[in-house]
């Protein structure tokens, strides 16, 4: 991880106005655009509060979406969701399940061996290949037609600064994990380069100004030559961010967040939103078209005191179904995180496409998924998946699917990388691709 | 000393000292004279009257002889008025005013240049200004060297008893020690046999690491376990990632090399750690290894660890143009779009930085009652440490007060002061002043850019508040005090690279026939050992300069003293006796005999301008016509000596190379990577010659050792020395500070038995008692 220091000299600056008109996207030809979003909340769920129930005794298997608590926040979105019931990570292999439940999910390929250890398995370190999000980054940068100037974006919220399997879901390849970038700043700072900073620099150029003036009149004519200099530096500064050229080319302005937020667990719900907002405005400016937004992370200890929870996540996530008072706190949890995908969902249904018809949301396919099925049970089995959006992609929504057991979920990426126009046959661990792509259509 | 012919020689030399000293004196007897007859004619300052006495009164004669021609002459009209003593008075006041050469100087001294920071001054005090709120002072461990080592792991037990019951793993053990260095290879073993088993330990190595050079160090761990590392960066715990390199996570067997790169300022000491761990691996093995700026991948060095911790050091990464060099040192004489680009990179930097520590640094906290009035002092604190003085009430309220009432939050206003001053003319041109010379805070800024290319200290703080600053002996005294800082020595090793050109060492490379023992680690060596000699003397007990040149010990390590000839020493770096006394000091060192050769052969005529020109102390002009010197041009037969003789022969070419080439033969049994030699070619070396001064001496030349004895003994060569100094660390012609400075420095310099730290304590008080600083 690098610090915020080190990431903004990677910035670069040629001159002084650079930092503040740089991030800018290409604005290229609009077009019919699908983009990704991958959700990512750990622990596992609640299931009987998650799925819809299954049909009574004697009635066939149903296709039928209902709106159990979890999910009730998506319940506007009814049109556009898309439950798979049935998904299993079969990928095995060395390490705990956390662990390859966490950095198998977008890679469908075993760990390394390592030194990590987790439970009573044996150590295992990174991932072995390139995981989902960043196999499509590539495919889409490789074409003119939708390459963007990041390509992918990687956010996370609460994330601890930690780099280990439980921690990491994209991977650049085998080796290579790709860590989220959990703080607005910092993701302002690479997206929008210092462009949040224009103002108060701005605010101060009058202070240096009149500050070179007195200065220069100390010094005998003779001598003033490196001041006038230096003001007039100052002056084509301040000429250049005034004349506001850097906005004015954005499609969307840069959002208004709080670049002094406390990454602290409790401000945890207002970083969500900031990043949400961010990663929205930066789709918006078509800066990407790839995105995964990484809560915290497996294993993961949160402790929502916004709902009244005291108790870190993972710890309740272990307690035994009869446990009442913890099965109630982890569907509010888990509620919480359907809650701040129904917000993402609807950012993207309040802004219209950019150059076409339609919302961003009828571009946009959200995956959101766990690394478990379930906390206490650490089953890989039957893993909570939510499509929304899915229009741009020809999925076809309104309905929980019932696939066959154990399902890989190699194979959704197939589905979803051969939707976006990326013809893959095999994701991952090959033998975990027979079958092929699902119909989703 | 020969003042008069440096005097002759130099109209380039001002004598502002000389005027300000004349001025604090009683009027000249003879003023009232030349008032009363001469300036009807002559004008006040000589300059002469139009129609009266056109030519100015300027000359070379003596005030003997100007008395007598007064005495016999003036005033034209009525000689008698004017004879004998009072004569004699005009003279001796003319002479002082404008007459000579001296006063000449005097009246038109060359312009002390208006400069910003230079790059240096600029990375250092931001650095220090930072520093103000973490502990206010640079360290740099001293003493026992090597990082501490705190080593844990599970004791060897048997996971099931007699009885076939599961045990628990006993509790872990640790064991703390120093370690000179990271580089173990445990194999399948345990780090501590005995204590704990090889299944499952930790180490954590803490300290500090000493960055010797400014620039991109890249820092590499090799191991097949999993390891982090921390350089300049107190946020160590696991749950704040701030880590230099993250190799926690294992990937099989094979070692890997994981590497970072960190900007470090010279001549400051960085908090490191290093955690190590293994669990359930075949083996384990750990290796901490850097490259420095321009030298070598090598495991860390003992020599730069110490095991006691230091703050973190803030330190500006921009990318700033690299200053005017074109005088010989750098200077800040010129402003440009990508420094002023730089600067507000730089201001950017340390408002991110503020605002990350914003709360600690001004001590509050979230929601405290007094938070914004801490959060102001805070920027009054921030503002007089880069100002070098206490706020005046319009400075404080243009860069606080104004800022806090028109931002809308204290957040906002304290980034944007950090913004402002920052780029405020009174940080970044400290002569711009509107301080006079004599006040103790402008004093204060000036020995602190003087001797650290920084901010004053919380001493010269207090002194300055005390109005401690006012006598040569208070200031002598503080120079004394701040030369035992790191900063200083970092700004002395700056000078001696200078002066000694090492540049040329960069990228070096030699013929791997004739020398295959020369690598680039030799050559980072020799750096090494170069350094060390340097400190040793600027540092140790004896600052003399003489023995810079007469010294014939080396410092060598193992792979050096194979190399040179050496017993090899019993550990790291050792002095030695080399070749039995035929070493004089940075002459012979072989790091810049290497560095003034070919790549395969010796180069009389580098060897021979350097010492021209930073030993000897004489100047060159440049060559009337460029020569290319091509080996493969002359008869294989000849030897060096003789294809230099023969290419420099043109007249032309004689007038500088008649200094150049006997000096450069002189050390001609010095091969091209500086090892001793007594025959080139099957011929036996010949290194006399010799040479005349400046003055017109004639010096015999029988070698290496007898030429710095020369040099040692030459007031040329001290004079040249001592305008290095000055120039290196005052960045302003030594003139400007008066004509009579280098004259009298020199003297000081020689009076004190050579010391080059008095020398220096002898500059500050010449800049303090300028009326120009």
């Amino acid at each position: 991880m690098k610090t915020r220091r080190q990431f903004l000299q990677h910035l670069g600056v040629s001159a002084a106005a650079a930092p503040f008109l740089t991030g800018l996207p290409s604005l290229r030809a609009a077009g019919a655009k699908q983009r990704l979003i991958i959700m990512f909340s750990p622990n596992g769920t609640v299931p009987w509060e998650f799925w819809p129930d299954a049909p009574e005794k004697g009635q066939p298997a149903s296709d039928k979406l209902t709106f159990k608590r979890i999910l009730k926040p998506l319940e506007p979105w009814r049109e556009r969701t898309l439950m798979l019931n049935g998904i299993s990570n079969r990928v095995g292999g060395d390490g705990d399940r956390h662990m390859r439940g966490m950095s198998c999910l977008l890679t469908g390929t075993e760990l390394l061996p390592g030194n990590i250890q987790g439970g009573s398995d044996t150590p295992a370190g990174w991932a072995s290949g390139i995981s989902i999000d960043q196999e499509l980054k590539r495919f889409l940068q490789s074409r003119d037609e939708t390459r963007t100037r990041f390509g992918s974006l990687e956010f996370g919220v609460a994330v601890p600064n930690r780099a280990d399997p439980w921690t990491r879901m994209s991977y650049l390849g085998a080796n290579q994990p790709v860590a989220p970038i959990d703080d607005p700043a910092q993701m302002l700072a690479k997206v929008y380069g210092r462009m949040k900073d224009k103002e108060n620099v701005a605010s101060i150029l009058d202070t240096v100004q009149s500050d070179l003036q007195r200065a220069a009149k100390r010094l005998p004519e003779a001598d003033r030559t490196l001041l006038d200099q230096h003001l007039t530096l100052v002056r084509d500064l301040e000429t250049r961010l005034t004349r506001n050229e850097a906005e004015s080319e954005l499609s969307h302005p840069v959002p208004d967040i709080d670049p002094d937020i406390e990454l602290v667990n409790d401000n945890t719900p207002q970083i969500s939103r900031m990043q949400i907002d961010l990663l929205v405005n930066a789709m918006a400016n078509d800066m990407t078209r790839v995105a995964t937004l990484q809560f915290m992370r497996s294993v993961g200890q949160a402790r929502m005191n916004w709902l009244g929870i005291e108790e870190g996540h993972h710890g309740l996530s272990h307690d035994p179904d009869n446990n009442k008072d913890s099965v109630e706190k982890l569907t509010k949890i888990n509620e919480w995180f359907a809650g701040e995908l129904a917000y993402l969902t609807r950012r993207l249904a309040e802004t219209p496409e950019p150059g076409a018809d339609g919302s961003m949301l009828d571009h946009t396919l959200i995956v959101w998924l766990n690394e478990l099925g379930k906390g206490n049970s650490h089953t890989l089995d039957n893993l909570p998946f939510v499509l929304i959006g899915g229009k741009s992609h020809g999925f076809r929504m309104d309905r929980c699917l019932q696939l066959p057991e154990k399902t890989t979920h190699n194979r959704l990426w197939l589905t979803v990388a051969q939707a976006m126009g990326h013809d893959l046959k095999t994701f991952g661990t090959a033998n975990l691709c027979e079958g092929g792509a699902l119909n989703l259509t | 000393m020969i003042r008069f012919s440096i005097f002759a020689a130099a109209g380039i030399f001002g004598g502002e000292a000389l005027a300000a000293e004349a001025e604090n004196r009683a009027p000249h007897p003879g003023l009232a004279i030349y008032q009363d007859q001469c300036v009807e004619c002559h004008g006040e300052k000589g300059e002469g009257v139009d129609g009266k006495c056109d030519d100015p009164l300027i000359g070379n004669r003596s005030i003997e002889s100007l008395a007598r021609r007064i005495d016999r002459t003036m005033p034209e009209d009525h000689v008698e008025r004017c004879v004998g003593a009072e004569a004699r008075a005009v003279a001796e006041y003319i002479y002082e005013a404008f007459y000579s050469p001296a006063a000449r100087g005097a009246l038109h001294p060359p312009p002390l240049d208006l400069s910003r920071l230079t790059v240096t001054q600029y990375q250092a005090s931001v650095a220090d200004l930072m520093g103000r709120f973490r502990g206010w002072s640079v360290k740099v461990p001293t003493g026992q060297r090597g990082l501490k080592a705190h080593y844990s792991g599970t004791p060897d037990y048997k996971p099931v008893d007699a009885k076939g019951k599961k045990v628990d793993p006993p509790k872990d053990v640790s064991v703390d020690r120093i370690d000179d260095e990271v580089k173990f290879d445990f194999k399948s073993g345990s780090a501590v046999p005995g204590k704990f088993g090889a299944e499952k330990f930790r180490i954590t190595w803490t300290g500090s690491i000493f960055a010797p050079d400014t620039g991109e160090y890249e820092f590499i761990i090799r191991t097949q376990n999993g390891a982090r590392l921390w350089v300049n960066n107190l946020t160590t715990s696991e749950e704040k990632g701030s880590q230099l390199i993250d190799a926690w996570v294992s990937s099989g067997p094979e070692v890997r090399e994981e590497s970072g790169r960190i900007f470090l300022l010279g001549g400051r000491a960085y908090p490191i750690q290093l955690d190590f761990f293994t669990y359930k691996e075949a083996t384990a093995s750990i290796e901490l290894q850097w490259k420095t700026p321009g030298g070598v991948v090598q495991t860390v060095p003992s020599r730069v660890l110490s095991p006691d911790r230091v703050a973190e050091v803030f330190v500006a990464a921009t990318a700033f143009p690299a200053d005017d060099r074109s005088y010989g040192y750098e200077r800040g004489t010129s402003v440009s779009e990508s420094w002023f680009a730089a600067i507000l990179q730089g201001a950017l930097q340390m408002g991110d930085d503020v605002m990350e520590h914003v709360d600690a640094l001004a001590g509050t906290k979230p929601g405290a009652a007094d938070r914004v009035e801490k959060l102001k002092r805070f920027c009054e604190v921030f503002t007089e440490t880069a100002f070098r003085h206490p706020l005046s009430e319009a400075e404080r309220k243009e860069h606080i007060g104004d800022l806090f009432a028109a931002a809308d939050t204290p957040e906002k206003a304290v980034k944007r002061c950090v913004l402002s001053v920052m780029q405020s003319p009174t940080f970044l041109y400290p002569m711009v002043s509107e301080r006079g010379a004599e006040d103790p805070w402008a004093r204060a800024g000036m020995l602190a850019l003087l001797l650290w290319d920084s901010l004053p200290d919380a001493k010269l703080v207090e002194a300055a508040k005390k109005d401690q600053l006012k006598t040569p002996d208070q200031i002598r005294k503080q120079a004394q005090r701040m030369l035992s800082d790191p900063r200083s020595k970092a700004k002395m090793r700056g000078f001696f690279h200078q002066w000694l050109e090492l540049d040329r060492a960069q990228d070096v490379s030699k013929d791997s026939k004739q020398f295959p023992q020369f690598t680039p680690a030799v050559m980072a060596d020799l750096r090494a050992s170069l350094d060390l000699f340097l400190d040793d003397v600027a540092w140790g007990d004896r600052p003399d300069y003489r023995r810079l040149l007469l010294e014939d010990e080396l410092y060598l390590n193992d792979r050096l003293a194979k190399l040179y000839g050496a017993a090899p020493p019993a550990s790291g770096f050792q002095k030695v006796k080399l070749d039995s006394g035929k070493r004089a000091g940075v002459v012979t060192h072989p790091y810049l005999l290497t560095a003034f050769a070919y790549y395969n052969n010796t180069s009389p005529i580098h060897r021979g301008v350097f010492l021209t020109r930073n030993i000897v102390g004489m100047t060159l002009k440049p060559p009337p016509e460029a020569t290319k010197f091509e080996d493969s041009k002359f008869d294989p037969k000849l030897t060096m000596r003789e294809k230099v003789t023969e290419i420099t022969r043109a007249e032309a070419c004689m007038a500088c190379h008649s200094t150049i080439n006997p000096l450069g033969f002189s050390l001609e049994n010095f091969d091209a990577i500086g090892r001793w030699r007594t025959k080139e070619k099957n011929q036996p070396i010949d290194p006399k010659g010799s040479f005349v001064t400046e003055e017109g001496d004639t010096v015999k030349l029988t070698g290496a050792r007898q030429l710095a004895e020369f040099a040692a003994g030459s007031e040329l060569a001290h004079r040249a020395f001592v305008r290095h100094l000055f120039h290196h660390f005052v960045k302003q012609p030594a003139a400007a500070y008066g004509f009579e400075t280098l004259d009298r420095l020199t003297d000081g310099f020689e009076d004190h038995q050579y010391n080059i730290r008095d020398l220096l304590a002898e500059i500050a008080i010449t800049l303090c008692q300028s009326p120009r600083s």
